[in-house]
């Protein structure tokens, strides 16, 4: 194997696949990033036996081969060169030669042929969605992913199509968001799968912006690949049964309040100051006009405020963790937020407000009964 | 300055009884252990049969000796509990600021209550009044700025007394006492320091501290001399979160079997579930405690994804943690549950299991008000039935 390329092309994508291969790992060949150089391209392969990254860039190849190479001890050596074309080489004893003007460094490499082989997909017919509104989908959903690893099957975001488009889930068993788009997806194509959180997280970094890029997706019975921008990320999907969401999103609330979202904000952040780790709980008190929020912490203090809702009806209280309500209230957009309620004991609905309640996002939280 | 107000109810399991049953009073009330046993320790005398040296914490065999007429009662804690939470009422219509130190001594700030009557006296005169007059049972009550200083003048004014310590005055007031008034001071510190002539806390406060750090330890010197010169915390937490709830059993044969070893432990389990729902408690947490037969203590512990006060959960939660107790192949002398990480009333609820949730919640406690009527014995889980007899005789 041998090829030329421009340092600070290679460093970008190495980069780009890093974040994957683990510092230490039991299959110590994890730990290296794979290096193909094939044709006029060099394809970068990183993984921990459950995420994959690929990445293609163009080089002048002189010899095509495959090998590995300590991932972070190249970027580390890589980020102390001088802007430059590289030349690497494999020598036949497998020392991997790195020559850039007067530097020479030789690294020690693992065989190409101990590398786990990555499935591939290619047969799959692809979805083609739009990346920058996977993205936003992502990003407002993926805070609500359960972190409890005995909870397995609610350790990924949930993506299901349906007629009304694109769906994405995610709940840790208190709260619950769902984020509809249905510009994301142009086919009609049916799909469900649950996609770990560490490859969403993976994507999220990845994914891009601009509202033309699209991202194809390869999903199998127990694989998804996304493929994008010389990127190829793939993971096993989560098996098991997401539960089913849709039994759990209220249908009618009786009480409905729109707030300043920026004021709101205000409030459950300074209740949430109040709080501590072993009392995490505001309680809202919707009675005579007013929204007041009470919290009383031992060890800490008490906290008051009123809002002036125009609450007309029976005094109902409802406590909260404030945490829950700052996590949502971070990915909601526009001035205003659509507060929803049954009673004291059901769980409570935050929405985007526009002209009315927005529902293509729903955020579902479950109370704290005191 | 804060004032802090100590009550302690006087003799109070003996009292509850005689207020039960007037026919009692006056007579030597002995309670504790099982009359026909003669093993178990008295938890409580009145005053009658206290004259004849008897004592709490004495074997029974003992206090049978010293007050052969003395009236023996088993005592039912259920009760006792039901008084302690009246009573508990009575000292919030006082202050909210009420810490319950036990089942029958509580700590008020009064600071700002005090105002709504003439002085403390009057203060104190309501609340024994009212105790009296609702319960049929005497409270003494001491008042200091802070809350030891307080606690130890009620001790010296028992029963049915009343002594207020002004401030600035907690030091002259200790000084004149035995050191073994002092919390901390046990029979064995007080026999060191009685030794070397420390008597009294005047004497106490005058020593160096590096002296007295030879003879008790540094701490322990630090925290001693503090008590002595009448230094102590003032804050009264009205919502005081226990840290654990725990509850174990040693067997008077060591046991090598590992079904009967489980029965006994849910039927542990049962009491402390039913300890955490009486008090609005949720533990994350769930250890076992095994001591071999060679005296090896291990504990087991597993942390829940959720907060319960469900037996089914914890007994779940130990039947992942005794194969791991099991791997020691050696007999067992001691088992025992402890559930800590807890929490006070706030349920988080749940999306998607509340309903079966609700429902085990909804027969527990319908199961533990049947107990609180009929005894606790009368409503088991299934698998601990057949180790009842055994497992009561080694809970007394």
């Amino acid at each position: 194997m041998k090829f030329t390329i421009s340092k600070n092309d290679l460093l970008q994508a190495l980069n780009k696949v890093k974040g994957i291969a683990p510092a230490k790992a039991a299959i110590p060949v994890l730990t290296n990033v794979l290096l193909e150089a094939e044709g006029s391209s060099l394809k970068l392969t990183s993984t921990d036996l459950k995420i994959n990254i690929e990445y293609t860039i163009d080089c002048t190849v002189q010899e095509s081969g495959a090998t590995t190479v300590h991932c972070q001890r190249i970027v580390m050596l890589l980020n102390e060169l001088p802007d430059t074309d590289v030349n690497l080489s494999l020598l036949d004893n497998g020392i991997l030669e790195l020559q850039c003007g007067l530097i020479t460094t030789k690294l020690l490499t693992v065989s190409a042929d101990e590398f786990p082989t990555i499935s591939d997909m290619s047969s799959i017919e692809p979805i083609v969605f739009k990346q920058a509104v996977l993205k936003k989908l992502f990003q407002k959903t993926s805070y609500a992913i359960c972190t409890d690893q005995s909870r397995y099957n609610l350790t990924g975001l949930l993506l299901e199509t349906k007629a009304d488009g694109m769906r994405v889930v995610a709940t840790d068993g208190r709260r619950l968001t769902l984020a509809i788009s249905d510009e994301a997806v142009s086919s009609a194509t049916e799909m469900k799968a649950i996609i770990p959180a560490k490859t969403i997280h993976e994507l999220q970094t990845h994914l891009s912006d601009d509202e033309e890029k699209s991202v194809e997706v390869y999903f199998s019975e127990n694989r998804a690949a996304f493929v994008f921008d010389g990127l190829r990320i793939s993971c096993a999907l989560i098996e098991g049964n997401f539960p089913n969401y849709e039994l759990v999103i209220p249908k009618k609330m009786s009480k409905e309040f729109i707030l300043e979202l920026e004021t709101f904000r205000q409030c459950i952040r300074r209740a949430s100051a109040m709080t501590n780790d072993k009392f995490r709980n505001v309680k809202f008190v919707f009675n005579d006009d007013n929204m007041q929020l009470i919290v009383k912490t031992p060890d800490v203090g008490e906290y008051e405020e009123s809002l002036p809702v125009g609450y007309q009806g029976e005094k109902m209280e409802i406590s909260f963790n404030p945490y829950f309500i700052l996590d949502v209230l971070r990915y909601i957009e526009g001035d205003q937020v659509c507060l929803q309620f049954k009673d004291g004991s059901s769980p409570g609905m935050i929405k985007p407000y526009t002209e009315a309640p927005v529902d293509s996002y729903v955020n579902v939280i479950m109370p704290i009964r005191s | 300055m804060r004032r802090i107000l100590h009550i302690d109810m006087d003799a109070f399991f003996a009292s509850v009884e005689v207020a039960r049953n007037p026919a009692l009073r006056g007579k030597a009330v002995i309670i504790g252990g099982n009359p026909e046993d003669r093993r178990g320790v008295v938890s409580s005398a009145s005053y009658e049969a206290r004259s004849f040296g008897v004592r709490s914490a004495m074997p029974i065999v003992r206090a049978r000796q010293l007050c052969p007429h003395g009236i023996f009662i088993r005592g039912s804690h259920s009760v006792y509990g039901e008084v302690s939470r009246r009573i508990r009422e009575i000292l919030h219509s006082v202050t909210p600021l009420v810490q319950m130190a036990s089942i029958d001594e509580a700590h008020l700030d009064i600071t700002g209550s005090v105002h709504l009557f003439e002085n403390e006296a009057a203060l104190a005169a309501f609340l024994k009044r009212k105790i009296v007059e609702q319960e049929q049972i005497t409270a003494t009550i001491g008042i200091a700025s802070n809350k030891m200083v307080a606690k130890i003048a009620a001790n010296q004014c028992k029963p049915d007394g009343f002594l207020a310590i002004a401030p600035g005055q907690e030091e002259e007031f200790l000084a004149a006492l035995s050191v073994s008034e002092l919390p901390g001071v046990g029979p064995r510190s007080r026999e060191i320091l009685e030794m070397r002539g420390i008597m009294t806390v005047r004497q106490l406060a005058q020593i160096p501290e590096s002296h007295l750090a030879q003879l008790m330890g540094v701490q322990a010197a630090a925290g001693l001399l503090a008590a002595a010169r009448g230094i102590a915390s003032d804050v009264v937490e009205p919502v005081r979160v226990p840290k654990s709830v725990s509850k174990e059993t040693t067997f008077s044969e060591d046991l090598a079997d590992w079904d009967e070893l489980a029965s006994v432990l849910f039927c542990l389990v049962e009491h402390c579930t039913h300890t955490l729902r009486s008090e609005g408690l949720e533990a994350r947490k769930v250890s076992l405690k095994v001591r071999y037969s060679d005296f090896e203590t291990k504990l087991f512990g597993l942390t829940l994804p959720e907060p319960t006060c469900l037996d089914t959960q914890v007994v779940d939660a130990l039947k992942v943690l005794l194969p791991k107790a099991q791997q020691r192949r050696t007999r067992v002398r001691l088992i025992g549950v402890s559930l800590s990480g807890l929490s006070k009333d706030q349920h988080q609820m749940g999306l998607f299991d509340q309903k079966e949730r609700e429902k085990w919640e909804r027969l527990l406690h319908t199961v533990d008000d049947v107990r609180d009527k009929m005894g606790f014995d009368s409503m088991r889980l299934g698998n601990t039935l057949k180790v009842r007899k055994k497992e009561d005789s080694a809970q007394d």
